[in-house]
């Protein structure tokens, strides 16, 4: 959250100078309806009703009432339920043990209260929440297994794909005895429903442990343990920070910081050149042309596009193994993305989505900084692993010294924005016009802007122009409009040329590319691209 | 508000009971229960609500400091606040003190979130002066004044105005076209913006 420079400190000042912001700057409140109401249809109702006092009134000596009837709703259930369950299964048994002759089949299908018909299979989810009995169990089930058994029921109705997905979410302390790709069994709904009923009974132990290879000393942990971001040439660390590290640009080469020595702290680990390593070198060596897409289909389709993850197994810290590598990447988008699978689309999201380093760098945990002249402060602590006892946890948070915004070097920012028929989505070019119109706010008369354009051809919509000259470039964010295809290199070289010849010594200079990464003419394959930068 | 607590304010106890035991079973059943909707959705009365207060909460968010994007996430954060608060709404005034008072929780929060120093005894201030300064008719009257203030003030004073707050000049700059002093600019917008705050004061009164 960033603070609005004050002109003065004196309350009845700062309104008259707001009101001149309004007035004159066109600082004009946005209308944020439909954002509050959409956001609000969302959120669940606790006591919403902003009406007639009156009622309230009415509502609120009730309550109490309310609650005591509902309580005594809920047991009356409760016990109807339980006595419903008995009689079905009653009525199984009798049917089972009188299906040998016709007449004694039509008598019991009189003498018993005939409980409800079978359900259609689009009540199946609510059967299941209800613990009511079908086919796949045996009537012989005592009341606490089935009692267990509800919830895996309901989740037998996910769909293969799903129950692929939700392995991850298993990870983080739920029982696992997957063992490598080649030896996992079918993935499928009944699978996940074991898994998590053998959790539920607390009768497995959590990551299980399997046989290590020849290559590695010590035993290994089953592919549940994703160690993924040590194997990553760029990879996460906990906490935020680090500008006085000098950063990276985007090329991915670190600007500055330490190469090999020993962090603020008593700690003792050593932070070796990037590349070296274990991890840095098993990645490394996997050609761009192996890592496989995790969806999409490549140049001439579209589609979200996730890198694999390939997961590493454990290793003993000894010897030469006894170094961890790991570039300072605060990304988050990850989280925003498995977020707004969840949330907005309802479904789990990739598993190649979800990449765990950014999920746990998008929260803030408040680490302090340095507080003398080196670079960053390093947090370290180390917990006990609660689903395999004789094992650590170590947490290193690392925070570098904060920038203050009044302090920032001057900015010569180059928006390449994507324009195509693919950006022709309300999640997307609107989107970003909104994002861009919040950086724009945040710049100041020393800074440059420009913006270059692409789709089936390129160009600059925009020349550098002052950051405070706002007016012009909200207007050339406006006018924007998606269609087309996707020649992106193009744009990167008019984009490159125009922050060139606007460059800022000593100041930040920059290419933005916005786009939803879906390059289907001319280069296209991310490497090309990464050159061509 | 859930519907079946809407269902069970209408009917006797022992209808109460019946529905609110019964609710539950009737898709099963696929049974339709005889009931009524008592009171209207609160999402006109809080579309309602949005839409006269909506622009005076963000413009007192920005008043105590928030960005721009900040005071937009905050604005939201309020209104989802009060609909999920006991709020009962009796009078204009009480609504956007009450909004009010629910959006500097809101920026307290956030600060404290980051970490931030929070200086509650500046809050205070910054909304006696506010309530003190902003009528019934919220931040519209206010700004209606000061255009017609506007109007009257010309030269220097207009000049620094104008180029500060529209153009968007820095002190520097903007002492070079007038030929002062950037120490010299500072106090003039100062005097300016008090000398408005005046005006304002007597076409309120």
């Amino acid at each position: 959250m960033n603070d609005e420079p004050q002109t003065t400190t004196d309350p009845e000042d700062r309104l008259t100078d707001r009101a001149l912001s309004e007035v004159l700057g066109g600082d004009a409140p946005p209308d944020l309806s439909e954002r509050i109401l959409a956001a609000a249809s969302q959120q669940p109702l606790a006591n919403p009703v902003l009406g007639d006092s009156a009622m309230n009134e009415t509502r609120h000596n009730s309550t109490s009432k309310r609650k005591r009837w509902a309580i005594f709703a809920a047991a009356a259930s409760l016990f109807l339920a339980v006595g419903w369950l008995v009689a079905m299964r009653q009525f199984e048994d009798s049917r089972q043990a009188q299906v040998s002759t016709p007449s004694q089949k039509a008598q019991s299908t009189t003498d018993i209260a005939s409980p409800p018909a079978q359900p259609s299979p689009q009540d199946k989810s609510t059967m299941g929440v209800l613990g009511l009995i079908d086919d796949a169990y045996s009537s012989s089930q005592s009341g606490d297994e089935l009692q267990m058994m509800v919830e895996p029921k309901v989740m037998a109705e996910v769909s293969v794909s799903e129950a692929e997905a939700v392995r991850p979410l298993m990870r983080f302390g739920f029982a696992s005895s997957r063992r490598s790709e080649e030896e996992r069994p079918d993935a499928g709904a009944p699978r996940v429903a074991n898994d998590i009923a053998q959790t539920a009974a607390g009768r497995v132990d959590l990551l299980e442990r399997v046989p290590q290879s020849r290559d590695h000393g010590g035993p290994e942990y089953s592919r549940e343990v994703r160690n993924s971001s040590l194997a990553r040439t760029s990879q996460s660390v906990f906490g935020g920070g680090g500008g006085a590290l000098g950063g990276y640009d985007a090329g991915g080469k670190a600007l500055g910081g330490p190469q090999n020595g020993q962090f603020s702290g008593n700690g003792r680990l050593r932070f070796a050149p990037q590349g070296h390593g274990y991890y840095g070198r098993k990645f490394q060596n996997v050609p761009e042309e192996l890592q496989e897409v995790a969806q999409g289909r490549g140049p001439g389709n579209s589609g979200d596009q996730y890198t694999r993850i390939y997961e590493n197994p454990f290793i003993e810290a000894q010897g030469e193994h006894a170094v961890s590598t790991f570039s300072i990447d605060v990304d988050t988008a990850s989280y925003a993305n498995v977020r707004q699978f969840l949330m907005q689309s309802g479904q789990l999201p990739p598993p190649d989505a979800v990449r765990l380093e950014e999920l746990v760098n998008y929260f803030d945990y408040d680490y302090s900084g340095p507080t003398s002249d080196v670079p960053f402060a390093a947090h370290v602590e180390v917990a006990g692993c609660p689903w395999q006892p004789e094992h650590r946890l170590v947490r290193i948070g690392i925070k570098g010294h904060e920038i203050e915004r009044t302090k920032r070097p001057q900015s010569n920012l180059v928006f390449l924005i994507d324009v195509s028929g693919s950006m022709n989505e309300p999640a997307k070019l609107p989107l970003l016009v909104e994002g861009m119109k919040m950086l724009t706010r945040e710049l100041g008369e020393n800074d440059r802007v420009a913006m270059v354009v692409y789709a089936s051809s390129e160009g600059l919509a925009l020349p550098s122009t002052r950051g405070d000259q706002q007016a012009t470039i909200l207007a050339a964010l406006e006018q924007l409009r998606a269609g087309g295809s996707t020649a992106g290199g193009a744009g990167i070289e008019l984009a490159y040329q125009t922050a060139q010849d606007n460059f800022i010594e000593g100041g930040t200079n920059r290419v933005i590319l916005c786009t939803d990464g879906d390059f289907n003419v001319g280069v296209t394959s991310t490497a090309e691209l990464e050159r061509m930068a | 508000m859930r519907t079946s607590e809407l269902y069970a304010q209408q009917l006797a106890p022992g209808q109460r009971f019946f529905c609110t035991f019964f609710a539950p079973f009737s898709t099963l059943l696929g049974t339709d229960t005889d009931m009524t909707v008592v009171s209207e959705p609160t999402e006109v009365t809080l579309e309602t609500l949005v839409h006269q207060f909506q622009a005076d909460v963000w413009r007192y968010l920005r008043y105590l400091g928030a960005s721009a994007a900040d005071a937009d996430d905050l604005t939201q954060e309020t209104f989802l606040a009060v609909m999920r608060s006991a709020f009962e709404e009796r009078s204009p005034e009480q609504t956007a003190g009450y909004l009010r008072t629910v959006a500097r929780n809101q920026l307290l929060m956030a600060r404290r979130r980051q970490g931030r120093e929070v200086n509650t005894v500046e809050l205070e201030a910054a909304e006696e002066v506010w309530s003190a300064s902003i009528g019934p008719g919220g931040m519209e009257d206010y700004l209606t004044a000061l255009s017609d203030c506007l109007e009257h003030l010309d030269g220097r004073a207009r000049q620094a105005l104008d180029q500060f707050y529209r153009d968007r000049r820095g002190r520097a700059e903007i002492a070079e076209n007038l030929q002062m002093k950037p120490d010299g600019v500072k106090s003039l917008l100062r005097r300016t913006r008090e000398i408005l705050r005046q005006c304002i004061e007597r076409k309120k009164n």
